[in-house]
């Protein structure tokens, strides 16, 4: 019995291993994939050629493609699905909710109006990702006070007040996009909204990097604390949790990872309520494996997504686009395999 | 907790304890009692009488209720959360979770407040909730999910939770609520199991039987919320039931068990009782 507990955690650990691995593969794929071709080999020293002294195999082109085209723009892809997935999985957590997304507090339909504002201002891109952010931050803000004005405060209440919030903001979106100009201003504002990549630098990369590092340190730092959310109140009490600082710890730290993902990307949906069911199916609740299966999964998704949307056709697609199709799928397919389950 | 008798204090005491909802009338009012290690205090009472506020009160789940708690000496209102479940564990009626533990990953949630923040369980703490399940018969179940488990099942899982937290006073709030005959039976005799390990149970039933099978104290709220307790012979009679419960029920003395038993006097025939009625 003592060798079945401990081969468990060695399968759910070399799973880990195994998921990690097949980030690194991806990503490096999608150093190589593209309309310049890059030879898997030849991204491989280039990549190594950074930390030790190499030979030149290469062409410059081929450097130039790999590290300032395509570096920023893997990187980003990595982390916003890093980001995305990690406050998922945490939101469905903390809000008992295996339906429920990072979206779910107005995030996302705030930052869509806060990018419309920007574009319709005439702001450059830089502005566009401070607005996002700010209005996606304070449509969160809203839905909590909202919720406050409740009498009996439950995670029921903030879901409430995070799908009231979510209408408002969508109303104002379809007002800016009314009033947009029809040749450059809306299919900027639809182009944002359905998520895109393609304009990722490397400022893009120093902004979010310490963000999604700093913050996934802190909810994996706590991800075995998150299981005892899913008790209930007063047992969870009753182990010296105090239930509504943690819960609230933990809906500032991943709606501060959403927020920031999303003023890079624009809004790329499925991708958090997808993902950590995934992971469930193929490492169980537990968050203290959850988590980290999460990351790893949502970030290699959007990396292999984010190369799709690159190759598929001559021009771009956008992410939603294919994490809806995707998604979609790969939901179908968790049902088919959940029922043979049972 | 090594109580010898007169030297240490109650594992648990209650004085004067009152709890009202906002501005409504109090739920109870001046309730004091204690329980000692290795004893148990079965509360009893009718729907909505307000014995899990009762019990929420002394978890310290409720805000601000006038009196005082005392829990292995210490105050209860200067301990914080985490102290305080060092001394307390607490078993609420069965709730549904949304998300599908394995039995082991909701055993080690015992050991949190033993856990750092940011400390997540090790080797040694599964070892430890895979033996409380060995001890319990339950080993089986280890990797099972615990929504697959019957509620019989669910309940032993629950008492090896509370064994992993580990303290000297448990509260337990209908322990024997959806559970078929037998494991109610089951279950009073793990609790009786828990009393002779010397832990202090204060737990909430229905069901005066359980009462008279644990041999221990009884506590009562009434309809009015009016509190009383003593030694279960002394304080259980027929009349007090009836008064309790608005039927009439009757105590018989088993000599062949040495205690009595609860009879109701309804006779259900399906006939009315009264022709002309």
């Amino acid at each position: 019995m003592k060798d079945a507990l401990v081969s468990r955690r060695y399968a759910r650990n070399i799973l880990t291993l195994a998921l990690a691995v097949l980030g690194v593969l991806s990503i490096l794929c999608a150093f190589s994939l593209g309309r310049f071709m890059v030879p898997l080999d030849q991204v491989f020293r280039i990549l190594l050629a950074q930390a030790i002294p190499l030979e030149q195999t290469w062409t410059d082109q081929m450097a130039v493609v790999v590290l300032v085209i395509r570096l920023p723009r893997v990187i980003c892809a990595f982390l916003v699905g890093c980001a995305l997935s990690l406050s998922g999985a945490v939101y469905q957590g903390v809000f008992k909710n295996p339906l429920v997304s990072p979206d779910l507090l107005g995030v996302s339909s705030g930052a869509c109006v806060g990018a419309s504002l920007a574009i319709l201002a005439h702001l450059s891109g830089l502005f566009i990702q401070i607005s996002a952010f700010t209005v996606g931050i304070a449509a969160v803000l809203l839905s909590v006070g909202i919720s406050r004005l409740f009498k009996q405060r439950t995670p029921m209440t903030l879901v409430l007040s995070g799908i009231i919030v979510g209408g408002l903001f969508s109303a104002i979106l379809s007002l800016c996009q009314y009033v947009a100009n029809v040749y450059e201003q809306l299919p900027a504002i639809i182009f944002w909204t359905l998520g895109s990549l393609a304009t990722a630098n490397k400022v893009d990369v120093w902004t979010l990097l310490p963000i999604v590092v700093v913050f996934t340190a802190i909810l994996m730092l706590m991800r075995w604390r998150l299981n005892l959310l899913s008790l209930g109140n007063e047992e969870a009490g009753s182990l010296g949790i105090h239930v509504g600082r943690l819960r609230g710890f933990a809906i500032v730290c991943s709606t501060a990872l959403t927020a920031s993902a999303v003023c890079i990307s624009g809004t790329v949906g499925w991708i958090g309520l997808i993902v950590p069911h995934l992971g469930r199916l193929l490492i169980g609740s537990d968050n203290t494996h959850l988590l980290p299966a999460s990351c790893l999964l949502g970030g290699t998704f959007l990396v292999i997504v984010d190369t799709l949307a690159r190759n598929l056709t001559s021009s771009e697609i956008p992410l939603s686009i294919l994490t809806g199709i995707m998604g979609t799928v790969l939901f179908v397919l968790i049902i088919i395999n959940r029922r043979m389950q049972i | 907790m090594k109580n010898v008798k007169g030297q240490t204090s109650p594992t648990l005491e209650v004085n004067a304890l009152s709890f009202s909802y906002g501005s409504y009338h109090p739920v109870f009012e001046d309730v004091s009692f204690s329980v000692q290690a290795g004893e148990v205090l079965v509360l009893l009472g009718p729907n909505g009488c307000g014995k899990t506020t009762l019990l929420n009160c002394i978890a310290g789940l409720l805000r601000s209720p006038s009196g005082h708690i005392q829990i292995e000496g210490l105050d209860s209102a200067q301990l914080s959360p985490v102290q305080r479940a060092l001394h307390m564990s607490y078993l609420p009626q069965i709730q549904d979770t949304s998300f599908d533990f394995t039995v082991i990953d909701y055993v080690v949630m015992g050991c949190a407040p033993r856990l750092r923040f940011g400390r997540s369980p090790g080797r040694s703490e599964y070892l430890r909730a895979q033996e409380l399940l060995e001890r319990l018969d339950v080993a089986s179940l280890a990797n099972t999910s615990c929504s697959h488990i019957s509620g019989g099942e669910r309940q032993q899982a629950q008492i090896a939770r509370v064994l992993m937290q580990d303290t000297a006073l448990i509260l337990m709030d209908e322990p024997t609520n959806h559970l078929d005959y037998g494991n109610q039976i089951k279950m009073l005799r793990m609790i009786d199991n828990l009393i002779g390990q010397g832990h202090a149970i204060l737990m909430t039933s229905h069901v005066p039987d359980h009462a008279i099978m644990l041999d221990g104290s009884v506590a009562i709220i009434n309809r009015e919320g009016a509190f009383s307790s003593g030694a279960v012979s002394e304080v259980l009679d027929a009349q007090l039931l009836e008064n309790l419960y608005g039927e009439r029920i009757a105590l018989h003395w088993m000599d062949e068990y040495d205690r009595s038993v609860c009879v109701p006097e309804c006779v259900c025939t399906g006939k009315p009782k009264n022709p002309e009625y």
